[in-house]
């Protein structure tokens, strides 16, 4: 069943509603469950996940909002999945879907810190993508791929439609082709050819454990530069990375920009995020992550942004449900649309 | 002031009576303004004779209204051009 709110205004504001049921059949593929606006937030913990149940399950009652994405780094979701499992139950007790997402980079458990490659010292270690040759980093893929495999299991026994993917990184979930990065190949062709490849390894792994029941994810945005240089300039290394997924599985894999504002989705100044915007000319499904969790957002201006770069799913953090402009928040999930999945 | 009243809600399904995974279905919705009232005019037409037949037209007159809507799964979209028209789409 899905209930569709009706609201009728008159001229002096006066409003009437009223709730229609629509009868449902079927079971939904993944990409029509986690089409609409998803709630955000981080935790390391269960009990920091259960201190906000209720400002949780606030946010996921707002008409469009189709999901709970969790994230979590990776060393407190790899020998347990309770955080992921609390998730379930509050993304269960609202109605709507979960999506769960890890961390690598400095959060990579030291299981594998301690026999993979990494770059930095001590507690800040994080993998490293490639080695001064451009050979890939086996042992941490190979822990990855193992990885991604147990949680898609999970996702798949629990019912839940997207699992999000981690880059290397150092500090996030999103791209890291920070200086340390690009010392080890330099930062001209054969560096980014050795990024894309690794890179590509990455999404290999997602696509492996990915189908009509469980999409992944990659974001394309991070520390750079990931864009080509201007127009006419070859594409850049998120651009050759969003079209080796489109060629690969499109149908099953979507790319996410996690600098989405009222401005655009690369958290990039005008003319980056022009030339930025070539990765979606690969042809991938688009997410897109809120950049803040602020609630001082122009949100009508913000999903308008998301609907212009044709995003089918949508994550915006939990505090900015509550406060400041939340009221338009929650009136622009339920007037969003998202690209027809 | 009184608020308006919604007189019917109507979901049409493509075909049966639920929606498949991507289908959509019609949802038109029906209301009137609580403030309305009925004005009867009364119309005259006379010929060039003199002669005189008369009649009433019933008008109503109350706020224009606007409608809107959101669903809780799937995806809403309004009729540009109806009023009242709702396009709903099964997720």
């Amino acid at each position: 069943m899905a209930t569709v709110h009706v609201v009728v205004r008159d001229e002096a504001g006066h409003q009437a509603t009223q709730d229609v049921t629509v009868s449902l059949s079927g079971t939904p593929g993944a990409l029509g469950r986690i089409a609409g606006v998803h709630v955000l937030q981080q935790v390391a913990s269960t009990g920091e996940l259960a201190s906000l149940r209720t400002s949780i399950l606030s946010a996921l009652a707002v008409p469009g909002v189709v999901a709970f994405g969790v994230r979590a780094p990776w060393n407190t979701v790899d020998a347990s999945f309770a955080i992921f499992d609390a998730a379930l139950d509050i993304a269960g007790t609202a109605g709507k879907a979960l999506t769960v997402r890890f961390m690598a980079g400095s959060h990579t458990p030291d299981r594998i810190r301690n026999v993979a490659p990494m770059l930095g010292t001590g507690s800040s270690r994080y993998p490293r993508p490639f080695d001064s040759s451009g050979v890939l980093n086996a042992p941490f893929l190979s822990e990855y791929g193992e990885y991604v495999e147990l949680v898609a299991g999970w996702c798949r026994a629990n019912d839940v439609p997207q699992l999000h993917l981690s880059h290397y990184a150092k500090d996030w979930a999103e791209f890291y082709w920070g200086p340390e990065v690009q010392a080890i190949m330099g930062s001209g062709a054969a560096g980014q050819t050795a990024m894309v490849n690794a890179t590509n390894a990455l999404a290999d792994a997602g696509l492996a454990v990915a189908g009509s029941d469980l999409m992944v994810e990659l974001p394309m945005s991070g520390h750079g530069p990931l864009m080509r240089s201007s127009p006419t300039a070859s594409p850049g290394i998120a651009e050759r990375v969003a079209q080796h997924i489109a060629a690969t599985g499109a149908d099953r894999m979507l790319i996410q920009g996690n600098g989405w504002d009222e401005d655009g989705i690369w958290g990039a100044t005008a003319s980056t995020e022009v030339n930025f915007d070539f990765v979606l000319n690969a042809g991938c499904l688009l997410g897109v992550q809120m950049i803040q969790p602020y609630n001082t957002y122009t949100w009508s201006e913000v999903f308008d942004t998301a609907t212009v770069k044709g995003a089918t799913t949508a994550e915006v953090y939990l505090p900015s449900f509550s406060g400041g402009t939340s009221a338009q928040l929650r009136a622009e999930c339920g007037a969003w649309v998202p690209n027809a999945a | 002031m009184a608020l308006p009243v919604i007189t019917s809600v109507t979901v049409t399904y493509p075909s049966g009576s639920s929606l498949a995974p991507g289908e959509t279905a019609i949802i038109d919705v029906e209301a009137v303004d609580g403030d309305n009232y009925t004005v009867v005019v009364s119309l005259f037409v006379t010929d060039s004779s003199g002669n005189e037949s008369n009649g009433t037209a019933t008008v109503l007159v109350g706020d224009s209204l606007t409608y809107s809507a959101g669903a809780d799964v799937g995806t809403v979209v309004a009729d540009p051009i109806v009023a009242g028209r709702f396009y709903f789409t099964a997720p």
